[in-house]
């Protein structure tokens, strides 16, 4: 959350670097195009050129054409049943990571403990659990429980640490004015803690969706965008893998996206929280 | 994905406990207590865990059947070192990606903060990628790289590389500008600045890269041993399941998540020793 607000700081105040850097908003976005193509010329060299022979590599517009082939006929109940896994993983695994942080704050000398068991659950492989959670749950459970593990320890450090960022000062105020510890939460805490709970919320969307398609490699569930992955691996139908595993990454970044958007209506004071982009 | 960055400083510390002179025995005592009420919690929740599921008990697993099967009961002498063995080869898997990932990331971030221009044109595509799942597309990087410890190490590899090419570059570019210039106004040069200034001050961004790669790491080679290589304890969780050796599955899951938090929390003890050395301001634009 402070990286980019520093690399703000930096071109404008470090002289060393402005020198270098005086080139204006249209540059930049020429530029930032100019990499994508570079990436995408590369992409293509790799796939008609150099591997071409080997056909593990499809040509972008090979991709692009599969998924178009596929159509919504394929990726609407896929799509349909990953996100519904990892959108419901994201719910539960933030709600409890919430709530825990909440309560520790009230119960503060639980806080260690709290920071461990999220630090276990994060080093806790979802690849290990998946196995036992597909011999324990059925159906589309375990893809759920493990996309809310995959967003358990990073929206319980940043909300715990947003809560801790309150500024020493106006808490002291609301004291002076006679508000309690409930007053303390709910006009200081957490207002300060929004910025950093709403960085977090952003950084958990592309990881539920991992959670979700791991899960789908690991147990028997034959819909979704892992399951279909591994089907069109298997059958080496390399332009479809291709084209499922592109349609997850995009996915993944227009959610951190719109995260982004709504952080910036949520959280205004944040100056260019993701301008750096 | 800057957000750890602040956390590794702040779990560590609570880890230290006070640091006072005087107080340094009660510090080392509470954090001792601390970790076992976060082993008492996790071994009640999973004691809980199986009760609720209602699981019969041939499938679930509790602590005492693990620690049965890996060190007191028959034959755990050759279970734990058949797992251990598994492990090793995990962690061979994993440490390869791993290494390679963070030094690429690390040159690359080099890269990018001595030429504006590269960084201008390949940084977007860069924080792009930043969010893409890659171990999702490990099917595709099994496709393109074949069965072989290759595909591990890239998928692996992967996972660290991004993080570290965005965390570390923010770090090399919070170099104090102060003691560039001092740099510059004695005569020295871009790598003198990178070698003086920019690297020791992105050493906090660099571990805590490290850090949030050590589970990705982990999760990237069981992956691909899972789905492809047929080694290590990936594939051996998948042949448990199929087997019912379910003493075994249970067993590998705890040695994986020992393993990988020793890790993680080794790199947090090799940071602070390395912040100690350079002084705690290293990287304190942050």
């Amino acid at each position: 959350m402070s990286a980019p607000i520093t690399l703000n700081r930096t071109e404008q105040e470090s002289p060393g670097l402005a020198a270098t850097a005086r080139i204006g908003p249209r540059g930049k976005q020429l530029s930032a195009v100019v990499g994508f193509l570079v990436v995408l010329g590369i992409w293509w060299l790799v796939a008609d050129v150099i591997l071409a022979r080997g056909g593990a590599v499809p040509s972008p517009w090979a991709v692009v054409h599969q998924i178009y082939r596929d159509g919504w006929r394929f990726y609407g109940p896929n799509l349909e049943a990953t996100v519904g896994e990892a959108a419901q993983g994201y719910l539960w695994g933030n709600v409890i990571a919430v709530a825990l942080a909440l309560f520790v704050l009230l119960a503060s000398f639980l806080e260690p403990v709290a920071m461990q068991l999220a630090v276990v659950c994060y080093c806790m492989p979802v690849v290990a659990v998946g196995p036992i959670l597909t011999v324990v749950f059925t159906g589309r459970t375990p893809m759920v429980a493990l996309a809310a593990l995959s967003v358990f320890f990073t929206t319980l450090i940043g909300c715990l640490l947003g809560l801790r960022s309150a500024d020493r000062a106006s808490l002291d105020l609301i004291r002076a004015y006679g508000g309690g510890r409930w007053q303390q939460l709910r006009r200081v805490q957490l207002i300060s803690a929004l910025p950093s709970l709403v960085n977090s919320l952003k950084i958990a969307a592309p990881a539920a969706l991992l959670g979700a398609i791991i899960g789908e490699f690991l147990g028997d569930v034959n819909s979704g965008l892992g399951a279909s992955m591994i089907i069109a691996e298997q059958q080496l139908n390399v332009a479809r893998t291709w084209g499922i595993a592109v349609v997850a990454a995009v996915i993944a970044g227009a959610v951190y996206a719109l995260l982004g958007l709504v952080s910036r209506v949520l959280t205004p004071w944040v100056a260019g929280t993701e301008t750096a982009r | 994905m800057s957000l750890p960055v602040t956390t590794q400083a702040e779990s560590l510390d609570l880890t230290a406990g006070s640091s006072g002179a005087g107080h340094q025995w009660r510090g080392v005592l509470r954090g001792l207590a601390q970790v076992v009420l976060t082993l008492a919690v996790i071994l009640v929740f999973w004691v809980v865990f199986l009760k609720a599921a209602g699981l019969s008990p041939l499938v679930g697993r509790g602590p005492a059947d693990v620690w049965r099967y890996l060190v007191s009961g028959p034959g755990a002498s050759a279970n734990l070192r058949s797992v251990m063995g598994g492990l090793a080869e995990t962690l061979r898997d994993a440490g390869l990606g791993f290494v390679a990932g963070l030094v690429a990331g690390v040159a690359v971030a080099v890269v990018f903060t001595l030429s504006r221009t590269l960084a201008r044109t390949f940084l977007p595509v860069a924080l792009l990628l930043r969010s893409v799942p890659f171990v999702a597309m490990t099917p595709v990087i099994v496709l393109v790289f074949g069965r072989g410890f290759v595909a591990v190490t890239v998928i692996s590899g992967l996972v660290v590389f991004f993080p570290t090419l965005i965390n570390v570059l923010f770090g090399l570019r919070s170099a104090p500008a102060g003691s560039i210039d001092l740099v510059r106004a004695y005569g020295g040069g871009a790598g003198q600045i990178m070698r003086r200034v920019s690297l020791p001050s992105c050493l906090p961004a660099l571990f805590a890269s490290a850090r949030i790669g050590v589970p990705g790491a982990f999760i990237g080679s069981l992956l691909a041993e899972w789905l492809d290589t047929g080694k290590g304890l990936g594939w051996r969780m998948l042949q448990d399941g199929t087997t019912f050796q379910y003493n075994d599955l249970w067993a590998s899951v705890v040695v994986l998540t020992v393993a990988c938090t020793l890790l993680y929390v080794a790199v947090g003890v090799v940071q602070s020793a390395v912040l100690a050395r350079f002084g705690p301001s290293a990287g304190s634009a942050r």
